[in-house]
């Protein structure tokens, strides 16, 4: 059994291993490889599969990275033109500028990343732009494959003194790369106990710098603020938004308060962290800058930002959370709006005017349309567009963005304040306006970001700032700066990128973080040497895999909804099931009766019409018998008796229980019909054999002899010993019926495990693939023991007790 | 294969024996007793003689079924004289802005895709004449666009105020670059220009037919030798010709190339007994029918003549066409060739397999024993179909991978079988004989013991044959085998149940599979009944 099951894993394995490989290298290396995969939903899947690991052996943790960490710091830290010059100098033999890395070393880390035409690429001077952009996609690649076991080096290398600046923000960037979520700043859910060092950790680092940046808050406030955590605390809204109307970004202090309060339950603190979370600004910084700035569309933007919520779990992603305040859409609308999206698609009007038909409520269809697999990029972008001018929080502005991105924006944000007004107070008092024109205009002429934090500006003033909003006599500038302040007043959205100039400051700042990071995590950085030693064996591909199939944790789909793949499997057995069981049944009830008449009528009429009738359909192929059934009762104007698909009629939740089994039966037909023909036709002839076999032997003869009627002959006597052989089948049967039901569910478009391995292979959705061949190797084996144990139940003299009496 | 060796022992038995044959001195060879029992179940023999049809219908698909004409007299295009109707244009060489150099551009209208223009046409504008160019256009086969760089003929369409042009074209045909005015013939070269090596094998090995017939039956009435033997050597000849002009053809410059796309001839020309093509039975093509296209024909249309552009558009399709106007009856026909091609390549593959790991298992027991016994069962746990579709998916749909595919995971059961039989076999006291006599376990296991316990594999043959032609068809009705041009079954049955509307495209290619599954399971239940009595229904 061990062994086998050990047996099962390594043919899962070396499927798994036919998979393709990162994506984003076969469209550098132009393979033309395209699996509908952006970089991040595949960094997370690989991550997730522990596919960055070696596949059986690790030695990661005793290799030397240094030499590799001073390639990447070089490669990330300067730009592209420079590394294009470099290439420059490499191909003509020139000597290489003094902080870049010699020939010889360059070609030794060339071969780890194994570019595709790398010396044909570097002969040709046309083609080193291309090489440099291979050259970094591969290296990034490289990296993010070597993953916590480089960090370590990394470390000790941004220690010391001799980096230079360019050095320190590639190896910042490298570092990025290698590790996955560093700085945790809120509880996962449920929360743990053990997480809390951590969290408090980050937190404590963030107010270590910003607290100068909070006025300690007054009796009044402190006492109201205890009031209201109360209530929060007893208020389930799922939303956070909602659930913390209310507080504003200076009240911050109270819940860090509460976050290092030590008497507090684990639930509180954890709710505290959620609040301050969502009014601080991004807690620790720990990347300096994206690397291409320009080519990161907007589509990117929403799309990491969409993958990277989910992922985290932290608010369990910004659609899930949201799809219950919407109603689904109606069919109708639904037809109106693919009408209206068809448009869109090809007006080139400007976004408020082409999607002036779409309204808020519409948008589970946008957000369908940004989520789905088949959408392309146009209208994945277009449908992002249309999201952030009807969502309720519209993206955050960035001055380095272009015009007509944060025309876009403002667009987005005059509109959420149209719908959002009634939220805030009616007016601002007199007093108050004049008071805040005057900051407003101080706020204007300041061109620091640093300074602008310190306007006064409560949330009561929202109006102030949403006139200046929507009024058309205000400047671009004074409408970015009132998107900013409102952005205070409500949570801001995670912010992807940074701006990519980066000074001493910043840099400090972002190495303290990571040192702050890495004493946090040490002990996986730097395991002992028994953790050393077990990762050799332990922490492998094959490893991991083996203790994910063993312990049935299948982990997350690869599609976008990042289901779990078990709950997805488990939906599709319960479809399935019944159905193979109904099959079997039918195999059963009906097979082992015909074979027997043919049996005891040997050789006359009745035995060769069922003979040949069974043979026929034993020639014939479940899907041919399926789509003949489809074509003959099911389609077409004279004889439509059978429903073409599915298991249930639309509607059927709302019928009683026995109209609910009656259409379910009634749409069990064809498909029960198509999975038991092939095995029925085989048992028949099985059970007309082994009939034949036990009715020839001399205790029937005896039996006869002794003047026991025939039908007691029959089915006393022969029967049950003409069982045995039958049974066996039971074990054969399955795997056919599983591999059939492939096609049969195909046919019939039944959500079953069959249908479910279809669409994991469209969808190139291996973790739920790999499962499912698991799963069914396992069904398979399960059923062999069953046989066995049936062995048992008819034929007395087999025993698996006692190993004497069994031969 | 069995069918050919023993034929001798048993027509020697029926008639006057004046010398002792091979049988009356060793008595009857264990084949012949096969083949003896074999032919005693009518429905087995009956299917056995249906499968030389299958392998004709795939062998001669090509003389069955082509639209490349078998020849035509290309001898009336050298020159003639048209109405071309089309409508004129003055453009610029560097687009809008410079004006560098202006050219006038003929777009000539009503040029059916089958119908190439001549690379020089001449043009009459105002009683002067003006040499036309083809405009060549990529990835297209027939142009029909004209341009000129002739300032007077520039200068005279700009006098005309309608872009209208009707003119008489003066059309010199120099495209062909074989001699005009000579039979050629398409369909020959076609044979040697095929998109999958297993149809150009099938090509090569119709070529090889009737040579190897002749061959056979003349040295079968001459030699002495071959006397009675004749089915044999025709096998052997058969496959070592085919073999040999496969190899031949390949070679690099002796193959002919395949020109048919740049045939010149019009409906008008049709008039013109010469120009007739002579066409196979059923003149449509297997996956590239660019000239006669009729999307979604239910069975017996036939195209009217005043649409049809070509002498074989008016034939009937017999079984209709599929939504790309490919002929479902040629389709089918060639879909034999996937399918027994599928067929017995796999199952010798894993015939193969098998049997060598299953003799080794049982031979040397052990670990190695162990070892095998346990990849048995493990293949054997997952289900097969699901499994072959995974690997043939994540690897890449294609024709060979389906076959190794399916031999890589068909072997288990072989394996099985040929193990226990071993078991038996390897304490039997032939083989400690020869083990005394100093035989090497290699040649023991190979020359002894396999041929002895051969025939639990062979009797699995057949069916194996039926579920690999059921699994490939399988695999493309799902969309992961072959693709649609492709002519295969399953990939009809896919386009088939895209649309129940085209019903032919279900109903036909599942009648063919089925008779082929037939044919093969009822050779397979008599093989099983004459080489394992015991196991007789």
């Amino acid at each position: 059994m061990i062994p086998t099951l050990l047996g099962i894993t390594i043919v899962s394995f070396c499927v798994m291993q036919l998979s393709p490989g990162d994506p984003i290298l076969q469209q550098f290396d132009a393979q033309g490889g395209q699996s509908g995969q952006n970089r991040d939903a595949y960094l997370i899947q690989m991550r997730d599969l522990k596919t960055d690991r070696p596949l059986l052996v690790n030695f990661r943790n005793y290799y030397d990275y240094h030499q590799d960490l001073e390639m990447g710091a070089y490669l990330f830290g300067v730009d592209e033109p420079a590394l294009v010059a470099y290439f420059t100098t490499l191909a003509e033999g020139e000597p290489v500028p003094e902080d870049a890395p010699t020939h010889a070393e360059f070609l030794r880390f060339e071969k780890l990343l194994a570019v595709k035409d790398f010396e044909e690429s570097l002969g040709d001077k046309e083609r080193h732009e291309k090489l440099a952009k291979q050259v970094l996609a591969h290296a990034e690649s490289y990296f993010q494959r070597q993953g916590n076991f480089a960090v370590a080096d990394a470390m000790d290398m941004l220690q010391s003194d001799s980096l230079s600046a360019n050095q320190t923000v590639g190896l910042v960037r490298v570092i990025n790369l290698l590790v996955v979520e560093a700085a945790k700043p809120t509880y996962s859910t449920p929360p743990k106990e053990s997480e809390t060092e951590k969290v408090q950790a980050v937190w404590d680092l963030w107010w270590e710098r910003e607290a100068e940046e909070f006025e300690p808050l007054t009796a009044t406030r402190t006492s109201e603020l205890e009031q209201k955590w109360q209530d929060i605390l007893n208020r389930t809204e799922p939303d956070p938004f909602e659930r913390f109307s209310g507080i504003e970004p200076t009240d911050i202090p109270f819940f860090h308060d509460l976050l290092f309060a030590d008497d507090l339950p684990l639930e509180e603190r954890a709710l505290a962290t959620g609040v301050l979370n969502l009014l601080a600004p991004r807690p620790l910084k720990l990347s300096l800058g994206s690397q291409s700035d320009e080519t990161k569309t907007f589509t990117q933007k929403w799309r990491t930002w969409w993958t990277r919520e989910q992922n985290l779990g932290r608010i369990d992603g910004w659609w899930p959370r949201r799809v219950k305040y919407y109603d689904s859409l109606s069919d109708e609308r639904k037809t109106e709006l693919k009408a209206l999206w068809a448009k869109a698609l090809k007006s080139d009007a400007e976004p408020p005017v082409r999607f002036e038909q779409f309204k808020p409520s519409d948008i589970p269809f946008l957000a369908g349309i940004v989520t789905s697999n088949e959408s392309t990029n146009e209208e994945q972008s277009l449908a992002a567009v249309a999201l952030n001018l009807l969502a309720p929080i519209p993206s955050t502005i960035d001055r380095s963005d272009s015009e007509e991105r944060q025309k876009e924006t403002i667009l987005g944000w005059q509109n959420w304040w149209k719908r959002q007004q009634g939220t805030f107070s009616e007016s601002v008092s007199a007093e108050r306006t004049a008071k805040l024109e005057t900051e407003w205009k101080a706020v204007l002429e300041t061109s620091s970001d640093a300074d602008r934090k310190f306007i006064e500006f409560k949330k009561a003033d929202a109006p102030f700032v949403g006139s200046k909003l929507v009024s058309e006599s205000s400047s671009l500038e004074e409408k970015i700066t009132a998107i900013e302040l409102l952005k205070k007043v409500h949570a801001p959205l995670p912010q992807p990128t940074l701006s990519p100039e980066s000074d001493e400051n910043e840099r400090d700042e972002v190495v303290r973080n990571w040192l702050t990071v890495y004493e946090l995590d040490k002990k996986t950085f730097e395991p002992s040497v028994g953790g050393k030693l077990y990762s050799i064996l332990g922490d492998t591909q094959y490893a991991h895999m083996l203790w994910r199939l063993v312990t049935f944790q299948f982990g997350k789909s690869a599609l976008k909804t990042k289901e779990p793949v078990s709950g997805k499997i488990w939906n599709a057995f319960v479809v399935s099931a019944p159905l193979m069981l109904m099959a079997q049944m039918v195999i059963y009830f009906i097979a082992v009766p015909l074979g027997i008449t043919c049996a005891v009528n040997r050789n006359n009429l009745i035995d060769r019409s069922i003979s040949l009738s069974v043979f026929a359909l034993y020639s014939m192929p479940g899907f041919i018998a399926g789509l003949f059934f489809l074509l003959f009762f099911c389609y077409g104007d004279y004889v439509r008796w059978f429903p073409m698909e599915r298991l249930h009629s639309p509607g059927a939740e709302e019928l009683g229980f026995v109209t609910y089994a009656i259409d379910y039966l009634w749409h069990c037909v064809g498909p029960v019909i198509c999975l038991s023909i092939f095995s029925l036709a085989a048992i028949v002839m099985y059970a007309r054999t082994s009939m034949l076999d036990v009715i020839g032997q001399d205790f029937i003869r005896t039996a006869r002899a002794k003047g026991v009627p025939n039908w007691l002959v029959i089915y006393k006597h022969a029967f049950r010993n003409s069982l045995i052989p039958i049974l066996t089948l039971f074990s054969n049967i399955l795997p056919a019926m599983l591999g059939g039901s492939v096609l049969i569910e195909y046919i019939f478009s039944i959500p079953g495990m069959g249908r479910l391995g279809w669409e994991s292979i469209y969808n190139k959705d291996y973790p739920t693939l790999m499962a499912l061949l698991f799963i069914q190797a396992i069904l398979v084996l399960v059923s062999i023991l069953i046989t066995d144990l049936l062995y048992v139940l008819v034929d007395p003299r087999i025993s698996y007790g006692d190993q004497s009496k069994s031969s | 294969m069995s069918d050919s060796n023993p034929t001798e022992p048993s027509s020697d038995a029926d008639g006057p024996a004046p010398a002792p044959t091979a049988s009356e001195i060793y008595g009857e060879t264990y084949l012949s007793i096969v083949w003896r029992q074999f032919t005693k179940n009518k429905m087995a023999f009956y299917s056995l003689m249906i499968l030389p049809i299958l392998f004709l219908i795939a062998i001669f698909a090509p003389l069955i079924a082509s639209n490349h004409p078998l020849t035509y007299y290309d001898g009336q295009l050298v020159q003639f004289t048209d109405e071309i109707s089309g409508h004129w244009a003055i453009e610029n060489e560097g687009g809008e802005d410079e004006v560098e150099e202006q050219f006038a551009l003929f777009s000539v209208k009503g040029v059916s895709p089958t119908v190439k223009l001549a690379a020089k046409a001449e043009i009459e504008v105002d009683g002067t004449t003006h040499e036309l160019v083809i405009v060549p256009e990529k990835g297209d086969r027939s142009p029909s666009r004209y341009r000129s760089e002739d300032a007077d003929l520039i200068a005279a369409l700009e006098r005309q105020a309608e872009h209208q042009i009707s003119a008489t074209v003066t059309i010199e045909d120099q495209v062909l670059s074989s001699p005009v005015g000579t039979r050629i013939s398409p369909w020959l070269r076609w044979l040697f220009n095929q998109a999958e090596i297993h149809d150009y094998v099938f090509n090569m090995s119709m070529l090889a037919f009737f040579p190897a017939l002749v061959i056979s039956v003349l040295w079968g009435t001459i030699s002495r030798f071959a006397r009675g033997k004749t089915i044999g050597i025709f096998f052997v000849t058969f496959l070592g010709l085919t073999i040999l002009l496969s190899i031949l053809f390949l070679l690099p410059g002796i193959h002919p190339e395949d020109r048919y796309g740049q045939r010149t001839f019009t409906t008008e020309e049709f008039e013109n007994p010469h120009q007739h093509g002579v066409y196979t039975i059923i003149p449509f093509g297997p996956r590239d029918d660019a000239d006669t296209p009729s999307n979604k024909k239910p069975p017996g249309y036939t195209k009217p003549a005043n649409e049809a552009a070509d002498t074989n558009d008016t034939y009937p399709h017999i079984l209709g066409t599929d939504p790309t106007g490919l002929d479902v009856l040629t389709r089918l026909i060639y879909g034999t060739r996937v399918a027994l091609t599928v067929g017995f390549v796999a199952v010798s593959l894993y015939i193969t397999i098998g049997v060598i790991l299953g003799a080794i298992a049982g031979y040397f027991g052990g670990w190695v024993d162990i070892l095998i016994s346990r990849a048995i069962e493990v293949m054997m746990l997952f289900p097969a179909f699901f499994l072959i579709l995974t690997l043939v998916a994540l690897i890449g749909p294609n024709i060979y991978v389906i076959m190794v595919v399916f031999g890589l995971t068909g072997w288990p059961r072989i394996a099985r079988l040929i193990r226990g039989e071993v078991l038996k076999q390897r304490n039997i006291d032939y083989v400690a004989s020869s083990k005394s006599l100093g035989a090497s376990n290699t040649r023991i296991i190979f020359r002894h013991i396999i041929p002895n316990s051969l025939s639990p594999a062979l009797v699995s043959a057949p069916f194996g044959i039926a579920s690999a032609v059921v699994t490939e068809a399988g695999l493309s009705l799902l969309g992961f085998g072959l693709a649609s041009p492709s002519p295969s079954w399953g990939v009809l049955l896919n386009q088939g149940n895209q649309e129940f509307s085209l019903w032919w495209l279900i109903v036909f290619p599942s009648i063919a599979i089925f008779i082929t599954v037939t044919v093969f399971n009822l050779i397979g239940n008599g093989l099983r009944d004459a080489m394992d009595p015991r196991l007789r229904v």
